[in-house]
């Protein structure tokens, strides 16, 4: 009887957390996830994929653990632009790739496009070329960005006017982060929402400010993030449209707050932040940034840790740049930029001849 | 000379029956912007059949190069394939069937008109140095991807501004891709950011400027526009005042009429901040509703009840976020200085029915 017991109490342990246990992807359906755009993309645990859509002012969030690891022993696509316009029979200036994301559990790598009339494509990339990724019938769920914009605000032809574009998107500690430009008003929204999605959708939504050198503060839309753990706590860092690095504690950024960050970098005028990402060499943390008018940057997180300043006196020189050290790597003109696995990152450059190319490198770099 | 000529006639006929034959064994298609159709018969091998992009001559020019991708449906008389996006207007295709080419190309429609710039908020002459965005209404959708390459500020030199304009990956357009949002460089605009700092700002008073956009730019069809746009203005000084509600003028209906309410903000305000961002409340504090119809370029907006007003105090409530052109909403300041105290904004103002 005794053994009865224990051999309950042991299976009992066992078997609990299996039961117990409910999946990411319950309440998934399958079927058409009606994306009107892909906007920005990232993956989170379990191989979903989150888009953002700006137009449906949406998160879908699709199950790709199904789909087959894709043949990537040497990633090259020498003229992505060309391969676009022949495969969609679209002049090339007609497309645009808008982002591109690596599903970390197999490296598969996925692109981002959209045509001028607004339609968006999938792409995956497998032995050198594009393979369209039908999303007509995927397991996905969804949920509205709240709020995003009044929708109802049409001008006297009953054309749609506000617009809250999602501008990047990650995914960390259970929770979809975006950021967010209006076209209406120069303001930054950043609103996390936990996943899985539920009914009772806890959004921040916040307000984030800057200080320039101390006197004046603005607001102004977070152009590109990642998160990374600064000091042994989450830490979003920040790039905005006008450059400034700023680093936030995750925990400060509460629903209704007005959180000012810190600015521990100004990377160089005129310049725009496209991607941000972390990779580590040798037990060394490093943020690389990808940029408009700047070569790939590379920063050691352990300076920014070590930073516990706010930027507080102005930068003299032309195009001089203030804060923690960085160091431009030999990649320019880098559009997008995403982790490919522990040593390698995959990037999408404008070449010296022109030419978009797709390519990888390592972290011989760092 | 006679058996000559007839024998010239029969050959004449043998030749075009011959060419007949030829053209009856062809594959017949058809071409729309939505789809290649090939005629087919019952007792003919169903022949497949691809479609590129470009003019090809021979069956080599394939090697490396990929098809459109699209849906091949086969019925009992036709296979017909349909392209993901419509066929582009104006473009070469080909289509390659049995190593044989068979270009084409789908014209534009008589009736197409040219893409255009209808109209653009602010549209007056005179800027203040720290003006930070315009708004562009196109006549139709307009292709977003490197729209920025076709939009250019020239100064009084006919030096193109470096860097003036905002570049985003996916440019700020209303769904309907018809209203670009453009923002002059915030980094230059923003007192004591680096790039300020080191650039000034963009534009510098007394000085003139044009902003351009280019013939070039395309619709959503992939038509360039057949004219450039200009739009000229001077640079004033800049403008650190907030905007606020008791300095609008209201020119008021009567009590028991529909007649519209005028609201005249002397100022040109910015055209998105001004989107549903005003209501007007009953002596109740409920909403009075009615339609706001917005003549930004006019400096005013005009409120139409749905409902007769009544002879009782009525309120203007405003947003915090109504900004003027250069960014400054009710609330604060573009770039606030924050060694300066502040005050809460005014949102609300009363006027009375009579």
């Amino acid at each position: 009887m005794m053994k009865k017991i224990l051999l309950t109490i042991v299976l009992g342990l066992f078997l609990s957390p299996l039961f117990a246990n409910t999946s990411i992807t319950d309440g998934f359906v399958t079927g058409n996830p009606e994306i009107n755009s892909i906007n920005a993309m990232t993956f989170g645990p379990e191989s979903i994929l989150f888009i953002g859509d700006s137009q449906g002012a949406q998160i879908i969030a699709i199950d790709m653990s199904t789909a087959p690891k894709a043949n990537n022993e040497k990633v090259s696509i020498p003229d992505m632009e060309l391969l676009l316009s022949e495969l969609l029979g679209a002049d090339s200036d007609q497309l645009q790739i808008i982002d591109m994301a690596v599903n970390p559990a197999n490296q598969n790598i996925y692109i981002g496009a959209q045509h001028s009339s607004g339609k968006s494509f999938l792409f995956l990339v497998n032995n050198d070329t594009l393979e369209m990724v039908p999303l007509s019938s995927v397991s996905y769920t969804k949920t509205a960005v709240s709020n995003a914009i009044a929708a109802e605000a049409k001008d006297r032809r009953g054309r749609p006017l506000r617009k809250w574009a999602i501008s990047d998107i990650a995914f960390s500690d259970g929770q979809v982060m975006l950021s967010g430009l209006s076209n209406a008003e120069f303001a930054s929204t950043f609103r996390s929402i936990p996943f899985p999605f539920t009914q009772k959708q806890q959004e921040s939504s916040l307000e984030i400010y800057h200080a320039a050198h101390g006197q004046y503060e603005t607001a102004s839309p977070i152009k590109a993030f990642t998160t990374v753990q600064i000091n042994n706590k989450p830490h979003l860092i920040a790039s905005y449209t006008c450059t400034p690095l700023v680093v936030f504690p995750i925990s400060e950024l509460k629903p209704g707050t007005h959180t000012k960050g810190r600015t521990v970098a100004e990377l160089g005028n005129s310049n725009t932040p496209l991607d941000i990402i972390e990779m580590e060499k040798e037990g060394t943390r490093y943020i690389l940034m990808a940029n408009t008018n700047r070569a790939l940057m590379k920063i050691k997180v352990a300076d920014i840790e070590s930073f516990n300043d706010s930027l507080t006196t102005p930068v003299t020189e032309r195009s001089d740049t203030a804060g923690v050290d960085f160091i431009n790597l030999p990649f320019v003109n880098v559009q997008q930029l995403d982790k490919l696995n522990e040593t390698e990152f995959v990037f999408i450059q404008r070449e010296a001849d022109g030419k978009l190319a797709l390519k990888t490198s390592n972290n011989r770099w760092l | 000379m006679y058996l000559t000529f007839v024998k010239r006639i029969i050959f004449c006929i043998l030749l075009i029956l011959k060419t007949l034959e030829g053209v009856a064994q062809s594959p017949r298609f058809s071409f729309t912007s939505d789809a290649v159709t090939l005629e087919i018969s019952k007792n003919q091998n169903t022949p497949t059949f691809k479609v590129y992009k470009g003019v090809l001559t021979a069956i080599d020019q394939t090697d490396g190069k990929k098809a459109v991708l699209g849906n091949l449906t086969e019925s009992d008389t036709s296979i017909r394939f349909v392209p993901l996006l419509p066929f582009q207007k104006n473009s070469d295709y080909t289509v390659v069937c049995e190593n044989e080419m068979y270009p084409f190309k789908i014209g534009l429609d008589t009736s197409y008109e040219y893409l255009h710039v209808e109209t653009i908020y602010p549209n007056t002459t005179t800027l203040p140095s720290n003006f930070l965005k315009w708004y562009i209404r196109f006549s139709k959708p307009v292709n977003p991807s490197k729209i920025y390459d076709h939009i250019h500020l020239i100064d009084n030199n006919n030096t193109e501004v470096d860097r003036a304009l905002l570049p985003l990956e996916s440019p700020l357009l209303s769904d309907d891709g018809t209203l670009l949002t453009l923002w002059i460089e915030p980094g230059r605009q923003k007192r004591d950011l680096g790039p300020n700092k080191l650039l000034g700002e963009v534009l510098v008073p007394n000085t003139s400027y044009t902003l351009v956009i280019d013939k070039a730019l395309k619709d959503h069809q992939g038509i360039p526009m057949n004219i450039d746009y200009t739009h000229s203005f001077t640079v004033t000084t800049s403008d650190r005042i907030k905007p606020t509600i008791t300095s609008w003028e209201l020119r008021l209906p009567e009590a028991k009429t529909k007649d519209v309410l005028h609201i005249n903000f002397q100022e040109i305000l910015d055209y998105g901040s001004l989107q549903n961002t005003i209501q007007v409340l009953d002596g109740s504090g409920n909403e009075f509703e009615g339609i706001f119809t917005l003549h930004t370029n006019q400096k005013s907006i005009y409120f139409t009840p749905s409902n007769y007003w009544n002879k009782e105090s009525y309120k203007i409530s405003c947003k915090p976020v109504i900004e003027d052109i250069s960014g400054n909403n009710l609330e604060r300041l573009f770039d606030r200085d924050i060694t300066l105290k502040t005050t809460p904004p005014l949102l609300e103002r009363s006027f009375g029915i009579e």
